[in-house]
């Protein structure tokens, strides 16, 4: 029988979503070996019935904690797949704010989300089993990730930094032109695609195992960058995390 | 046999490979250089400096697929080794060096046949240096500024013309061919001498000790300071051991097609510097701080390949201290356990 797979959305621009049917070439003969249940931006039926359960987006209303807790009921394997779901993303910018202050200046009124909440990861509100990181996710690596589940094989993501995909590219260096790149405390397993393409990786994909965060702040502090800058840089995508900016 | 080619001459020359290979060549990006894969002769920069990657990497390159399965009969795995003609061209003696230590090391049984296939499908092109081609570099202390073999053919710039030493018959075939490459006079062998006599002025030591010695005072250092100095530093972020022209370690993963019938077996880079490196299956780390990792490199290169193939397995190209944006040398390093040896004499 073909496990029964259920893709869910909460706070995000659901580009994760997307990535999976980004996966053109693939998804035929994929759909062979599994069976979408409920996915929203592929399907209007909405089985119950699934087993496997991908979460994206973060949690930024009371409403959502009720629904996600609910699917983790139902489903045996849970899956945060994207930046909001795993770091929480770029929606944890607005916990850095007074809610008075960013309601307003995005909606125009404070009288729509009533309901809002300081932005979670989908880690605290309910246990989950696997990560696939990105902003968005690897279409290759979902596609990996639901095959190695299809193989009873435990998924592994990269346990080293970007740097790693980006010099085997030979691409030229941000850092070494005297530029800001979180690349080299940044899981990889992006193919090192913002910095190929000359833009300074943002760790979207969350940090690697012991990152050596004193070092690179004194190399970025070399580069002419402030501690608020250097904060300011991890906070975009990694608000959530303990990141200790030394003195 | 020794033969001479007009500077006018190269696009032709490189036309005519382009006929029988896939010629990888030095060529310009972004204000630096890399080795590529050209069809255009005037894409190529004869006077480069150094490579973002060294040229080896087209014989062992990232990703290569090994061989092919099939669930439905795995005994079925099929090698993949693959192996089109190709020229690499215009390579520094340093990186020479570094190929014919991958020779030997993945020459060693159990031998790497994708590695190999593909050395024997590959023709090499030496390009002299008649001077140091940056700042950081330590291929003079090293001995490896020269090379004696490795080489098809060898190009030196002696002036308007370039000298080319012939070694081996495909090289001969090459320059044959053509009709634009001349027999070497004496006045040509002259211009040659001359353009190594003013080679020596321009390369310098930069270790202050005996090179020859630098394997032994390692070992006493092995509990030195400089270890844990330069391990607070490093990012443990494995540009030094991508980029280096004789790091062979790599990782193995599977892929299957989207079946789930039919799958291949790929190779990453892989290397010492990374944290995961040294991660065995009950999550044990037998080189858990980036101390130890940056010792094991240093003692990898000058101690262990030593001893395995009697000779350094850094050739002095220098790129592991350019790309490091910790700025950790083994300029430095080298240095620091000289200088202590000095010390306690």
């Amino acid at each position: 029988m073909k496990p029964k797979i259920g893709v869910f959305s909460f706070t995000s621009c659901e580009g994760c979503q997307l990535q999976v049917l980004n996966l053109e070439d693939e998804l035929p003969a994929l759909l062979g070996q599994i069976e979408f249940v409920n996915f929203r931006e592929a399907m209007s039926e909405k089985g119950e019935d699934y087993e496997i359960a991908f979460i994206e987006g973060s949690i930024t209303r009371e409403s959502e904690i009720e629904e996600l807790k609910r699917i983790r009921e139902r489903a045996k394997v849970l899956i945060a797949f994207g930046a909001c779901a795993h770091l929480g993303g770029v929606n944890v910018l607005k916990n850095f704010h007074p809610q008075g202050t960013w309601l307003p200046s995005v909606y125009g009124r404070t009288d729509l989300f009533s309901d809002t909440i300081p932005t979670k990861r989908v880690k605290d509100v309910v246990p989950i089993d696997f990560v696939i990181p990105g902003c968005p996710i690897d279409k290759k690596e979902f596609l990996r990730f639901v095959q190695g589940l299809l193989l009873s094989m435990k998924p592994a993501l990269p346990d080293y930094p970007v740097c790693v995909e980006c010099r085997s590219k030979g691409n030229i260096c941000l850092v070494e032109e005297g530029k800001w790149c979180l690349g080299s405390v940044t899981r990889a397993g992006c193919e090192a695609i913002c910095p190929t393409y000359r833009e300074a990786c943002a760790a979207c994909r969350g940090l690697v195992e012991e990152p050596n965060i004193e070092s690179l702040c004194n190399i970025l502090m070399a580069n002419g960058l402030s501690k608020e800058e250097i904060r300011a840089k991890f906070n975009l995508f990694n608000g959530l995390e303990a990141i200790v900016i030394p003195p | 046999m020794d033969v001479t080619i007009e500077y006018t001459h190269i696009d032709r020359f490189i036309r005519g490979l382009l006929s029988h290979y896939d010629v990888i060549a030095p060529v310009a990006r972004d204000g630096r250089f890399i080795f590529d894969r050209i069809d255009d002769p005037a894409a190529v920069s004869p006077q480069y400096d150094t490579t973002l990657l060294p040229p080896v990497k087209w014989i062992y390159p990232n990703n290569e697929v090994l061989l092919e399965f099939d669930l439905r009969d795995i005994t079925k795995a099929a090698v993949i080794a693959q192996g089109r003609p190709q020229a690499l061209t215009f390579v520094h003696p340093c990186d020479i060096n570094a190929i014919n230590l991958m020779d030997d090391i993945l020459a060693e049984e159990p031998s790497d046949a994708n590695y190999l296939t593909r050395r024997r499908s590959t023709v090499i092109i030496g390009y002299e240096c008649l001077g140091p081609c940056k700042e950081n570099y330590l291929c003079f202390d090293k001995g490896c500024h020269i090379t004696y073999k490795g080489f098809d053919l060898f190009f030196t710039d002696i002036g308007g013309r370039y000298y080319v030493h012939v070694a081996t018959e495909a090289g001969r075939e090459i320059v044959e061919e053509d009709g634009i490459f001349k027999k070497a006079a004496y006045d040509d062998w002259v211009d040659l001498m001359k353009a190594r006599a003013e080679r020596k002025k321009g390369f310098k030591k930069v270790i202050r000790g005996d090179m020859e010695m630098l394997s032994h005072h390692l070992k006493e250092a092995y509990h030195n300071e400089i270890w844990d100095i330069e391990g607070k530093k490093c990012l443990s972020c494995g540009a030094c051991v991508i980029v280096c022209p004789t790091c062979y370690c790599f990782d193995v993963s599977d892929e299957m097609c989207p079946d789930m019938e039919k799958g291949v077996r790929t190779r990453r880079w892989d290397g010492c510097q990374l944290r995961g490196f040294c991660k065995v299956a009950s999550g044990e780390n037998f080189r858990k701080d980036a101390a130890e990792r940056v010792r094991h490199r240093v003692f990898k290169k000058e101690v262990y390949l030593k001893k395995r193939f009697g000779r350094s397995g850094c050739v002095g190209c220098g790129r592991c201290i350019d790309y490091c944006i910790a700025k950790i040398s083994i300029i430095d390093i080298f240095n620091h356990v000289m200088d202590r040896v000095r010390e306690n004499v």
